[in-house]
């Protein structure tokens, strides 16, 4: 029995579900909390009981894709708007203790287990200096809360960018309006313009790079694929032309062993067994790491690649 | 029937890419690409139940 | 430079034909016709660097191969690299979870079969397209009813092709359209007129189509460069399968199971056959990896790996034809 967290709406989750079912596997897919309840029934903690959920056989997978079980209800009744927010953020910190509770029940009678059932979200500070210490290329990066050492480091490294310290999101506004935190360049005029003492901001020296690399690992093996992004602008007058001259091209990549190897000791240490890892290829042909995805988006590198991720996904679910 | 540009040249792109090669090389005129309708590519997708619905890789019959 | 490799991006591949070649650029879907000289020179391109080509003939070809290589690179079909050893081939394996990939239905009235019972069952095998041929002026809103089971299905695309009546509100075409986005095309033949129907609700693309051609169960495939299909996946199924009859099923409008409906066998009845039964059956699948490369004509072909035909094929003298010939001509690259 194979059990799937999604939740609507994620064709790769489809796509690894189509493969389950040509190979007569039983799958059960859970994209909300109701579908939690009408599998599992009532979560029950009483004296002298083991207290386990209903319905489990002894071996199951599991494959934490999405959390669609914490999507909470939107309030639908008359309430003030300005408590709306709180009000969901309210709903949301009882899923999250009731299914980091059931998950837990739930990870025991496993035999596989993909993805984390904490999320997606990683400590990338924490991952950038893990991925240092095994001996990976990665950007020199500092984060500050001082106008002078933002300035310093711009006088260094010459040209520098700011990302999120933990994810890049938005923020929207009373009127819909979305407000991104991107990741962006930092020029000297910017950095002139800034108080003295600013909220602490993540800095990092920019790469040259000559493609991208993307990484989808499982399970110990690495699939890439190179990004070849065209930023030239070619004054291609012929429309054909223009077309494919200004799309990125994306190809299967073979990664040097001795940085797979690499990527897979920071994968066992972020005791990940899966996830997308981004990478750069710099012009003075260094490979540079920059981050790990737990969930990344593989249908972006299966695809291009033909490297049939879904069903290699489906086989490691049914342990083959 | 179909909505797509097509560009039906074959017959004179080899005249134009005879004096490409092997003699007397010039690089004047390039042989042009030719677009054509790729089912998979035109992204018409409708993200229905979590599905990619709309599309399919090739033509099931060209009667039309 | 010239210690330096050129690449074709490994999705730009190489096809060579009887009297020209194409780069077949599978990511984009576009093709780029080559002479076949040129095919040779990429061919040995793949283990020697500009400077070994070069050599290979005797700097006669320099400037050739020079321009050439620019060409690609600036039309971004390929890259020079130091390294070519880093960017393996795109492997051509090809996997489907889909029992049946695609299906024609043909269908006369609501009584011969039932449609609602072929449409679970292809869904059941994840039919991914069926092509749906109504042969006569039958009851619109009746046949919807049959397709019930086709919303929020594994189906992903259906196209209907149903005779012209200027007694057909447009409004009860809508309602199909409507009805779910999976029915993606609607296509009304024996009209007046070659139109789209233009239709300001349509998601992203047309959906309704007049056209004065005319549909029977013999009518013949046509061929043309619009019509094939250039991406990895039809690429990949070439290689050892036939593109049109590989995993396809077809149901005349008696419910008679063919590989398709111009073919002369057929393999039981809907009424009293399993689909799923059908294609475990060997002769069923007996043309299913008779692809292009095994047809004689076809395996001159610079389009073969992109090329749809469902045309019966016979063996005489342990060689495979087309029953029907296509009218382009590999050997002098002409369309008739
Ligand atoms: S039928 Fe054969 S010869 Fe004709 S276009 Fe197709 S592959 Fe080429």
């Amino acid at each position: 029995m194979i059990f799937i967290f999604s939740q609507p709406h994620d064709t790769s989750t489809n796509l690894v579900i189509d493969w389950l079912y040509y190979y007569d596997q039983k799958t059960i897919r859970i994209n909300s909390y109701s579908e939690f309840f009408h599998h599992f029934g009532t979560v029950k903690i009483e004296n002298n009981k083991n207290n386990s959920l209903g319905n489990l056989t002894k071996k199951i997978s599991i494959w934490y894709r999405r959390r669609g079980v914490l999507a909470a209800p939107f309030p639908t009744n008359k309430i003030d708007q300005s408590l709306i927010y709180q009000f969901g953020e309210n709903l949301r910190s009882e899923l999250k203790i009731l299914f980091e509770y059931t998950f837990e029940k739930i990870n025991k009678n496993a035999v596989a287990i993909l993805g984390s059932e904490k999320g997606s979200r990683l400590n990338k500070l924490r991952v950038l200096d893990i991925a240092q210490s095994i001996g990976l290329n990665i950007p020199k990066t500092l984060i500050t809360n001082r106008k002078t050492a933002i300035i310093e480091f711009l006088q260094s490294e010459k040209s520098i960018i700011t990302k999120a310290i933990s994810e890049a999101t938005f923020i929207v506004d009373k009127k819909s309006n979305k407000h991104a935190f991107y990741t962006q360049n930092i020029s000297k005029k910017k950095t002139t313009e800034l108080d003295d003492e600013i909220f602490p901001s993540l800095l990092q020296q920019e790469i040259k790079k000559e493609f991208e690399i993307r990484t989808y690992y499982i399970n110990g093996k690495c699939y890439s694929m190179a990004i070849f992004s065209q930023q030239s602008a070619q004054t291609a007058t012929d429309f054909r032309v223009y077309d494919t001259v200004n799309r990125n091209r994306n190809i299967p990549y073979q990664l040097p062993k001795e940085i797979e190897r690499q990527l897979k000791k920071l994968m066992t240490r972020l005791q990940l067994k899966e996830g997308s890892i981004d990478l750069i290829k710099t012009k003075d042909n260094k490979i540079v790491f920059l981050e790990v995805n737990p969930s990344g988006q593989f249908g972006m590198v299966s695809r291009p690649c033909n490297y049939h991720l879904e069903e290699k996904i489906a086989k490691y679910l049914s342990h083959e | 029937m179909n909505n797509t540009k097509t560009i039906n040249k074959t017959k004179l792109l080899s005249k134009k890419l005879e004096k490409y090669f092997p003699i007397n090389y010039s690089l004047t005129q390039s042989p042009p690409l030719i677009r054509v309708r790729n089912i998979m590519s035109e992204s018409q997708f409708h993200n229905d139940n979590g599905y990619l619905v709309g599309v399919i890789s090739k033509p099931i019959s060209n009667i039309f | 430079m010239s210690s330096q490799y050129f690449k074709l991006f490994s999705t730009c591949i190489p096809v060579k034909g009887q009297s020209e070649s194409l780069i077949c650029d599978i990511e984009y879907g576009q093709i780029f016709p080559i002479p076949n000289l040129l095919f040779e020179i990429l061919k040995s391109n793949k283990t020697k660097n500009i400077e070994q080509l070069k050599d290979a003939y005797n700097g006669k070809l320099d400037k050739g191969i020079d321009a050439y290589f620019n060409l690609f690179a600036e039309k971004n079909l390929g890259f020079y690299t130091d390294t070519p050893e880093e960017f393996p081939d795109l492997n051509l394996k090809w996997q489907s979870p889909y029992k049946i990939r695609n299906a024609v239905i043909e269908i006369e009235n609501l009584e011969n079969y039932s449609i609602s019972n072929t449409l679970t069952q292809l869904n059941d095998l994840g039919c991914e397209g069926i092509q749906i041929r109504i042969l006569t002026t039958i009851d619109l809103d009746a046949l919807l009813a049959e397709f019930e089971c086709v919303v929020g299905s594994r189906i992903k695309y259906i196209e209907i092709f149903l005779p012209f009546n200027a007694d057909t509100p447009f409004e009860k075409l809508i309602k199909w359209r409507n009805f779910d986005p999976r029915i993606t095309k609607i296509i009304q033949y024996n009209a007046l007129e070659e139109k789209v129907i233009e239709y300001k609700e349509n998601y992203y693309k047309d959906v309704f189509f007049l056209t004065k051609k005319s549909l029977s169960s013999t009518s013949k495939e046509q061929y043309s460069l619009d019509r094939f299909a250039f991406n990895i996946d039809t690429f990949a199924e070439a290689q050892k399968h036939n593109i049109g009859l590989n995993r396809k099923i077809s149901i005349d409008s008696f419910g008679n199971i063919k590989n398709y409906l111009t073919h002369k066998s057929t393999f039981g009845n809907i009424n009293d056959t399993l689909i799923s039964n059908v294609i475990n059956l060997t002769e069923f699948k007996k043309d299913w990896n008779t692809n292009n490369t095994k047809i004689e004509k076809c395996n001159q072909c610079q389009f073969r790996f992109s090329c749809v035909s469902n045309v019966e094929i016979i063996k005489k003298n342990r060689k495979h034809y087309k029953l029907e010939e296509c009218n382009f001509n590999p050997l002098t690259n002409q369309w008739n």
